[in-house]
């Protein structure tokens, strides 16, 4: 229910209420009253009616007295002489214009008459009369003769004793009832009943005689005629009798219309109705009033509160209402419109953006990503990845690591266009016009720029990996992961920098293979793992008494995978320990195995700069070794000069250790590294390993004579020991032993083989000079 | 009372002596007895006829009333109308066949009247309404006039029935109604018992119609 209405109900029930109430007791109080005056004016006039009757009374005896007391009418009465009685009769009829005068015998026989109403002869009607008349020497009485209403008096005629009754009368008549209506204003009606033939006189129109006359005057308290019966009479009817025995068959009927009375008070009632319908019309506009001023700033409120639950912020057009507590309610309203819109805005902000560095998240930069790629824009995505994000994390504590990233982002949102925050240090850029290579590796620098926080400088590293679209992905999911291939390819870079590459994503998958391959290889040890020796050639002693160890891995799928590829991929993927390790145990193994068939074999592996790095892993080989009884000296480790390069600090460290431990140390693939001289002084190597790519046509190319040559007159200024690797042919061999190499090792000695058919390959060239072939 | 008892026993031990007699009471419905009725005995056996005695008898008017109320006469014998009062009367009977008027007259009217019929003669007053007197004319045998007591008494053997006339047995104040005499109270009178209208004795009271409008 509405305010409006409900206000209307209210208020237009109290006044239907109070209006009842009053119509109620103005009713109550007004037939009270009526009852009362109509009561008391019908009483009042049946009163009037009684004296009217009462003087007529008067004159009748006085007639009737002087009449019988004259002692010549006497005289004919007792000498029953009827023309002197009628004579007499008629004489003091005239006198008071009476209608009736007659002498009855004692018996009650008319004696004489003047009106036709009594005959002579004729018996008198009532006999009671008769005897009330003897018995009380007179009586007054009103009733019908022949076909009229007489009020009449009876007197005995005294001589002194009665001898005859004397009757004078006068007749009740339209002319009286006309006289007692203008007294009483009231409708008279006469009408005999019981003797004689019924006669009805009366004022009113006949066809309301009956009514009326047959109305009580109890109707006062019926509502009927109140309301729908203007013509209603309430009416008193009563004998003309005085209560000394008088004589009576007429009844007098006083009738009075109510619609004289209730005229007035339908008149109030209508009044009063009135000023209700008005009342209830005032109330009904009142309550209009009322109800807008408080229910239109209410539906107002209404509005903007739904307005707010869909999001809708828009301040509303609020007029100030009236009453204080809605106004109260609105400005509450309007608070709290504001307060949701600053948290909406700030969840807003917090769902689209990375909150470390205020750009935007990966969730948001989809749907850019996702509204440009539908929109089929061409644009680039160009992702920058801090390199050693986690160092910086460690070495500076993460506030600085975030510090760093948000001087990176800084720099990136002054680029323009938009950007994100992918994860840990990698950002999505994406330019608003595509920069060129050039411009791409100039920008690279630029944020590459040491950083200054606070009072430490930061030199960043950043890989930046490229995606042209809408060529390079067609949805956002491949676009991510078409950046993240580009950025991780980036880093093997030397610029790193890295477009993407049509199958780019295809070699990741099989790099992704051979790494759930190796996986399930090194974890099962289902014999695809293999270890092969190839053997070492002492140029000064001409025997084999060292091999170096080399991995092999031929898979069910994927065939065999060459060690130069499924390593790198565990170096990377962080497993590169676990495949030590199991060469580890594999290589400790067979040094046991020969040891048992007699032959001190001396065994080299190759290690990553991870491996040397990993300090337990490096005394798991210890606790092996000694668990087989094997001299640390039977295992050499080989490093590949550019591992030792990267981090020559740590390395070096590492590896003093191990020689401490009695292990010897070779510097691996030497010649590729550009190490600096200056740090072989300081290695703890024993060996270098000239790299093959010199060596394998060492007999043709005199560069690479040159080069071995100077590489062997170095090591043995330093006094270390050269194995040339990559050896072919004789001619090869020759030179080398010539420059004093102490090692060599290659396809012309040995392809590697497994450590059963080492032992034969063994026993086969114990005695085989391979020195004297060439000559 | 023991009076009136003793001079009963008196009178009805003379009686005894003397002459023969009978005492008649009248009484009303109410046991009361009935003054001024006149009862009348005829051929009474032994009764000594009074007719002879032909003295003069008088209704004198005292005070504007008949005194006595009712006079017993017999026919013929002269009746005076003495006027006692300052005032004149005009009396007048229309009881017929005796009728009579005595027109406005006061002092002794020295003329009597003989009434030659026996009957009643109601006597009025054509000036003073209220007058009223009764003369009984006796035609034979006794007639008495009931005393203060109700009774009459007779000379002679009592006959078996007797005539009665009271005012109050009609209206007109002539009706005579004949009693048997048949029961004795306890005094020894004979009892009749009358019923009267109440009529005629209310004329003159307060309560009656005329003096409603007057």
């Amino acid at each position: 229910m509405t305010l409006n209405v409900r206000i209307f109900k209210l208020v237009g029930g109290l006044v239907c209420l109070s209006t009842t109430a009053i119509l109620l007791t103005v009713w109550l109080t007004t037939t009270e009253h009526l009852r009362s005056q109509v009561s008391k004016d019908l009483e009042v006039s049946q009163s009037v009616v009684e004296q009217v009757f009462e003087s007529r009374k008067g004159l009748l005896f006085s007639s009737a007295d002087v009449l019988t007391a004259d002692f010549g009418f006497k005289q004919a009465v007792a000498t029953n002489d009827r023309p002197t009685m009628e004579s007499a009769l008629v004489n003091h009829s005239q006198r008071i214009s009476s209608d009736l005068m007659a002498v009855l015998s004692l018996e009650g026989e008319t004696l004489a008459s003047s009106s036709n109403a009594l005959s002579v002869g004729q018996q008198f009607p009532i006999t009671g009369l008769i005897s009330q008349t003897l018995r009380d020497g007179g009586a007054i009485a009103t009733l019908t003769l022949g076909n009229s209403i007489y009020q009449i008096i009876l007197l005995t005629v005294d001589v002194p004793n009665p001898i005859a009754i004397a009757i004078v009368g006068f007749e009740v008549d339209a002319q009286l009832i006309d006289e007692l209506k203008a007294i009483t204003k009231l409708q008279i009606t006469m009408a005999s009943d019981g003797m004689g033939s019924p006669v009805v006189i009366s004022s009113l129109p006949e066809e309301q005689l009956e009514e009326a006359v047959s109305a009580s005057d109890m109707r006062i308290f019926e509502i009927a005629p109140l309301f729908f019966d203007s013509e209603a009479y309430v009416s008193r009817s009563f004998y003309m009798a005085d209560g000394s025995g008088e004589v009576s068959n007429v009844r007098i009927t006083l009738s009075e219309q109510l619609g004289f009375w209730f005229s007035s008070f339908n008149r109030l009632l209508i009044e009063i109705t009135m000023i209700a319908v008005l009342s209830i019309g005032l109330a009904l506009i009142l309550g209009l009033v009322f109800s807008r001023n408080l229910s239109r700033p209410l539906a107002n409120l209404a509005n903007l509160a739904k307005r707010i639950s869909i999001g809708d912020y828009r301040a509303g057009q609020y007029i100030e209402a009236k009453s204080r507590e809605i106004n109260e309610l609105a400005h509450a309203l309007f608070g709290m419109q504001k307060d949701i819109q600053e948290r909406e805005a700030e969840i807003q902000y917090q769902a689209k953006h990375d909150l470390t560095t205020h750009l935007y998240n990966r969730y948001e930069i989809s749907e850019i990503l996702t509204a440009k790629l539908t929109r089929s824009e061409h644009f680039q995505a160009i992702s920058f990845k801090m390199i050693g994000f986690r160092e910086v994390n460690n070495a500076f504590g993460y506030d600085c690591g975030d510090a760093c990233l948000n001087s990176l982002a800084e720099r990136i949102r002054g680029l323009g266009g938009n950007a994100a925050r992918l994860n840990g240090s990698e950002i999505l850029w994406i330019p608003e016009r595509s920069p060129d290579q050039n411009q791409l590796l100039a920008l690279k620098e630029s944020l590459e720029t040491p950083h200054v926080l606070e009072d430490i400088e930061i030199k960043l590293q950043i890989a930046v990996g490229l995606v042209s679209l809408p060529d390079d992905a067609e949805d956002t999911e491949s676009l991510f992961r078409h950046l993240s291939i580009a950025v991780e390819q980036a880093q093997q870079n030397a610029s790193l920098l890295q477009s993407y590459q049509k199958g780019m994503e295809q070699d990741y998958l099989k790099r992704l293979a051979i790494l759930r391959e190796l996986e399930e290889a090194l974890n099962n040890d289902n014999g695809e793992l293999d270890m092969f020796y190839q053997p070492k050639l002492d140029l000064h002693t001409g025997k084999v008494s060292k091999v170096e160890a080399l991995i092999r891995w031929n898979n069910k799928t994927l065939g065999f995978v060459p060690p130069d590829l499924f390593i790198p991929i565990a170096e990377k993927a962080g497993s590169i320990s676990e495949i030590t390790q199991w060469v580890f145990r594999r290589v400790v193994r067979d040094l046991k195995q020969w040891e048992e068939q007699g032959l001190a074999m001396t065994a080299a592996i190759n290690l990553s700069v991870h491996d040397v790095t990993h300090a337990p892993l490096m005394a798991s080989v210890d606790a092996l070794l000694r668990e087989a009884n094997i001299p640390a000296s039977r295992v050499e480790f080989e490093i590949t000069e550019s591992d030792l390069m990267e981090e020559p600090g740590k390395a070096i460290a590492q590896l003093t250790r191990l020689r401490e431990s009695g292990f010897s140390l070779a510097i691996d693939d030497f010649g590729t590294g550009y190490s600096s001289l200056s740090y072989l002084k300081t290695m703890p190597v024993s060996e270098l390993k000239i790299d093959k790519s010199f060596v394998l046509k060492l007999d043709q190319d005199e560069n690479d004579q040159t080069i071995v040559k100077t590489i062997i007159d170095l090591a043995q200024r330093f006094q270390l020991k050269v194995v040339a690797e990559g050896v072919e042919n004789p001619a090869a061999l020759n030179m080398l032993k010539l420059w004093g190499c102490d090692w060599i090792q290659g396809y012309h000695i040995s392809k590697p083989m497994r450590s059963d058919l080492l032992i034969d390959w063994l026993a086969e060239h114990e005695q085989h000079s391979w020195t004297e072939d060439t000559v | 009372m023991k009076k009136t008892l003793k001079y009963l026993i008196v009178l009805s031990f003379l009686s005894g002596f003397a002459k023969a007699e009978f005492r008649v009471k009248l009484v009303d419905d109410g046991m009361k007895p009935v003054v001024n009725a006149v009862l009348t005995a005829q051929q009474i056996p032994g009764s000594i006829a009074s007719a002879d005695a032909m003295e003069a008898a008088i209704m004198d008017q005292i005070d504007r009333q008949f005194v006595p109320r009712v006079l017993v006469v017999n026919k013929n014998q002269p009746v005076l109308f003495p006027n006692s009062d300052q005032v004149r009367h005009h009396v007048y009977s229309f009881s017929r066949p005796n009728d009579f008027e005595i027109k406005l007259y006061s002092g002794v009217n020295d003329t009597p009247m003989r009434f030659e019929h026996s009957g009643i003669v109601v006597l009025g007053c054509n000036i003073h309404d209220q007058m009223l007197g009764y003369i009984y004319v006796s035609d034979a045998g006794q007639s008495v006039k009931t005393d203060s007591d109700g009774i009459a008494v007779f000379e002679g053997e009592p006959p078996s029935e007797i005539r009665v006339w009271h005012s109050r047995l009609s209206a007109t104040g002539t009706a005579e109604t004949t009693k048997e005499l048949a029961v004795h109270d306890s005094e020894g009178n004979w009892l009749i018992s009358l019923e009267l209208t109440p009529v005629a004795e209310k004329k003159s009271s307060s309560n009656s119609f005329r003096s409603r409008f007057k």
